[in-house]
């Protein structure tokens, strides 16, 4: 007798885990990063941040074990989620958009890492070999995908005086940052104001 | 039962199917009957009215409907107890239900979210939202500032533009999931499901501290059982270097590999790294129930105090430390205020009303008997063989926060939710102290007794200052018309701190509270006291949860407050510039008093 609450008959926890962070992962992050405006936004989004990126992790450590996964895998997301947005602030980049499609790429990332050492150390039956394959190539097209989203999602920068808060572009993106930050790093003297950076238009909006 | 002692999840599906699978049939029954039983308690909710709450809490309009439908809800968890097999699906299903009536109750009867801090806690992310900055410079809930900047980043997530909606039923969902550590806690102390099953559901009815409302606390408690289930389970000392009166007897081990260890302490690291930032209390809590565990040799990883006192002592001297060396005394006195929430500490003097006293006394009984169940487990267990001492140093690490002083007169609250989980599972080794052992039917007529008062006594002591903590649409609605009306920089001025406010413009008003001259009865002091911040516009605001505070708290006789009102009305040195059936704001009444243009910043937009 087991005191949690088992898997229904022939899914495996793998199986379930994978499952459900990709869903999650797919649906909340086409919401928030396209901004779309629906009433399913706020609790996929809620649901993706606090299961999907901690629980893809701890599928990693391989536990077996649902409840344990569970837990480990909420409090990772509430850290991780947490942590990164820490840092965006304390970065002088406050910009949710960006953080979120980040957590997206690291719970990915992990989602892939674990497939990966799934697929390597069970040994491969000549028929599961092809179908392996096809799952590893559409995870790495969805990497590779997410690429430009993440270059391209806004980065709030606040402004650095007064006058370029004005005119100031409101979200900048990754693809900017470097020329921003150079613009940042001259003497206030000659520096030319934040605004006059291009703005390629957002993928992202 | 499995030969293993954490049967696993199936892995694979070629493996032979579970001993003892949960048939559809034989548990809609059991899942029919919860759900009639919350019925019959959502029936019962209709009847309540808030606005009648008396200095008893809010068991004083609940109406015995709902008290019938939780104790059916009790015995039938109990009688449930003696299945065999045992369903864990029905088992689940009555803690959940559990969890909705006692923390959703709140929510399902009261118009607004319920607590001063929440509303608080409200503004510090809005102040995040509006700025993308944190300024330490504020206040000390600046200097712990990770639950905010996390609390901002999910509500722009969701497409919120406040956090308020996630308020109200935060303390269902933090309590939902402090059910995965407890679980994976439990499981650590006993093979014996019953035990464990019982003990979750004494933490449940036993937690009336009230901590799990939108705030730092409320989260960084998860973080920290996770942290201990985690030691417990997988990183458990195996006595090998250990003397003999030290090494756990009852042995439930798992083996993982070298690597999976590693992994777990780097998921723990993550943890106590974003705790650390989140708040002040909570990592010295973990600290000391680390260090203890590791000192008794029943966890193996013996470095990790180590690195919570380091966390610790970075976030002290590099992020907070600028605060700190300006604003010693603030902080003091912001720790002073953390306890405005709840009723102060459980054995502090009694003061207040007649009810409110018979209230603390129920929170100081009910604690009592808890720990005496503890004492009773602990007891049972040894004289059947068994010597928890994990546990019982969870159960007394806590006591170590005592460094902080009282916390506000907080302390021994603080001490209590930290201990509670420890508490609450030895509690139910009183009743099942060994999984070889049938219950007979008094054990279960035990549990019944037990569980059936401890449930009646939370509606007293977890919601029993009520009448304070929960606040109308027209108070609220005084507040939002002093928030349009008054210009950033006034000087906002409350009968006492108890009020649903600060949720807007965090850094753009100043805060004062004139208790004392209410209590005394002193007109001149407040007329004073809005006097002397000469250059900043002042606004008197009153209201009823603030009456009940002070009737509650500071003995302020009944009849005492609507007789200062209308002082304040018929004396003509104060101006009524709105009023509704909760609340009054007061502007002075004087022509020839106009205050200096630095405080006006201007109006807020």
């Amino acid at each position: 007798m087991d005191l949690y609450l088992t898997l229904p008959q022939g899914v495996t926890l793998a199986t379930f885990r994978r499952v459900v962070v990709l869903a999650l992962t797919l649906s909340a992050g086409a919401l928030v990063l396209l901004n779309l405006e629906s009433p399913l936004r706020a609790p996929l989004s809620l649901l993706f941040l606090l299961f999907a990126p901690g629980w893809a992790l701890a599928g990693l450590l391989r536990l077996r074990h649902l409840a344990a996964e569970l837990m480990l895998g909420v409090a990772a997301s509430i850290s991780l989620n947490g942590l990164l947005a820490m840092l965006a602030l304390s970065a002088g980049w406050w910009s949710p958009s960006f953080v979120f499609a980040f957590v997206v790429y690291v719970t990915l990332l992990a989602l892939g890492a674990e497939i990966v050492r799934a697929t390597r150390s069970v040994k491969q039956s000549a028929v599961a070999r092809p179908r392996r394959a096809l799952y590893l190539l559409a995870l790495l097209l969805m990497e590779l995908g997410w690429l430009p989203i993440l270059a391209t999602a806004p980065i709030h920068l606040p402004p650095l005086t007064q006058e370029s808060a004005v005119n100031a572009p409101s979200e900048p993106t990754l693809l900017d940052l470097g020329q921003i930050l150079l613009k940042r790093m001259r003497p206030q003297s000659e520096s030319t104001p934040v605004q006059e950076t291009p703005i390629p238009t957002s993928v992202a909006k | 039962m499995s030969a293993l002692p954490f049967p696993r999840t199936q892995f694979n599906s070629s493996r032979p199917p579970q001993e003892n699978p949960v048939s559809v049939r034989i548990a809609l029954t059991p899942l029919l009957f919860v759900a009639l039983a919350f019925g019959a308690w959502y029936a019962g909710l209709q009847q309540i009215d808030v606005r009648r709450v008396t200095d008893l809490g809010l068991v004083s309009v609940m109406p015995p409907l709902s008290f019938i439908a939780l104790a059916v809800l009790t015995i039938h968890f109990a009688l449930n107890l003696r299945a065999r097999p045992m369903q864990p699906v029905v088992l689940f299903f009555h803690i959940v239900v559990l969890i909705v009536m006692l923390f959703g109750i709140a929510p399902m009867v009261e118009p607004l979210p319920r607590f001063e801090s929440s509303y608080k806690h409200v503004g510090i992310t809005d102040y995040i939202l509006r700025n993308g900055t944190v300024d330490p410079t504020i206040d000390a809930y600046f200097n712990w500032p990770g639950f905010f900047i996390l609390a901002a980043f999910v509500t722009k997530a969701m497409g919120l533009a406040s956090p308020m909606a996630l308020v109200p039923w935060t303390p269902v969902f933090l309590n939902l999931i402090y059910f995965l550590p407890l679980s994976v806690l439990a499981r650590t102390l006993t093979r014996d499901a019953r035990g464990v099953w019982l003990g979750l559901w004494l933490f449940y009815i036993a937690n009336w501290v009230g901590q799990d409302y939108f705030s730092p606390q409320g989260l960084s408690y998860f973080l920290f059982l996770v942290v201990l289930a985690t030691l417990t389970k997988w990183f458990r000392a195996r006595g090998a270097n250990g003397n003999n009166w030290l090494r756990p007897r009852e042995a439930i081990y798992t083996t993982l590999h070298g690597w999976q260890r590693a992994g777990l302490l780097a998921f723990v690291l993550g943890l106590i790294i974003f705790m650390v930032p989140s708040h002040q209390l909570t990592p010295f809590a973990l600290f000391a129930a680390v260090a203890l565990l590791a000192l008794m040799q029943r966890i193996t990883p013996r470095g990790l105090p180590y690195l919570i006192a380091i966390a610790i002592l970075v976030w002290l001297c590099f992020m907070a430390v600028p605060y700190l060396s300006g604003h010693a005394e603030d902080l003091v006195r912001y720790i002073g205020q953390v306890g405005a929430n709840v009723d102060s500490n459980i054995v502090r003097r009694v003061r207040g009303s007649e009810e409110h006293q018979f209230v603390v006394l129920t929170r100081v009984a009910m604690t009592l008997a808890l720990t005496a169940l503890a004492l009773v487990g602990i007891v049972r267990r040894v004289r059947a063989g068994h010597w928890d001492l994990t546990f019982v140093l969870l159960a007394v690490a806590p006591f170590g926060l005592i460094i902080f002083g009282n916390y506000g007169g907080e302390l021994m609250l603080r001490v209590y939710l930290f201990a509670l989980p420890a508490l609450a599972l030895l509690a139910a080794m009183a009743f099942f102290p060994t999984h070889a052992r049938d219950a007979s039917g008094w054990t279960t007529l035990c549990v019944i007794a037990v569980a059936c008062s401890l449930v009646a006594g939370f509606f007293v002591t977890r919601y029993g200052n009520e009448r304070m903590e929960n606040f109308s649409r027209q108070e609220l609605a005084a507040v939002e018309f002093l928030y349009a009306t008054a210009p950033a920089g006034a000087l906002l001025i409350g009968g006492s701190f108890n009020a649903p406010w600060r949720h807007e413009g965090y850094e753009l008003y100043r805060y004062g509270s004139v208790e004392k001259a209410i209590l005394q009865d002193d007109r001149a002091r407040v007329e004073n006291f809005m006097r002397a911040r000469g250059e900043r516009p002042a606004f008197l605001i009153l209201t009823r949860s603030q009456q009940a505070h002070l009737e509650l708290f500071r003995g302020l006789s009944p009849g005492a407050w609507t007789e200062f009102e209308h002082a304040l009305v018929v004396s003509g040195r104060f101006k009524l510039i709105f009023e509704n059936e909760d609340a009054k704001i007061f502007q002075l009444n004087d022509p020839t008093f106009a205050p200096r243009a630095p405080g006006y910043i201007g109006r807020k937009e």
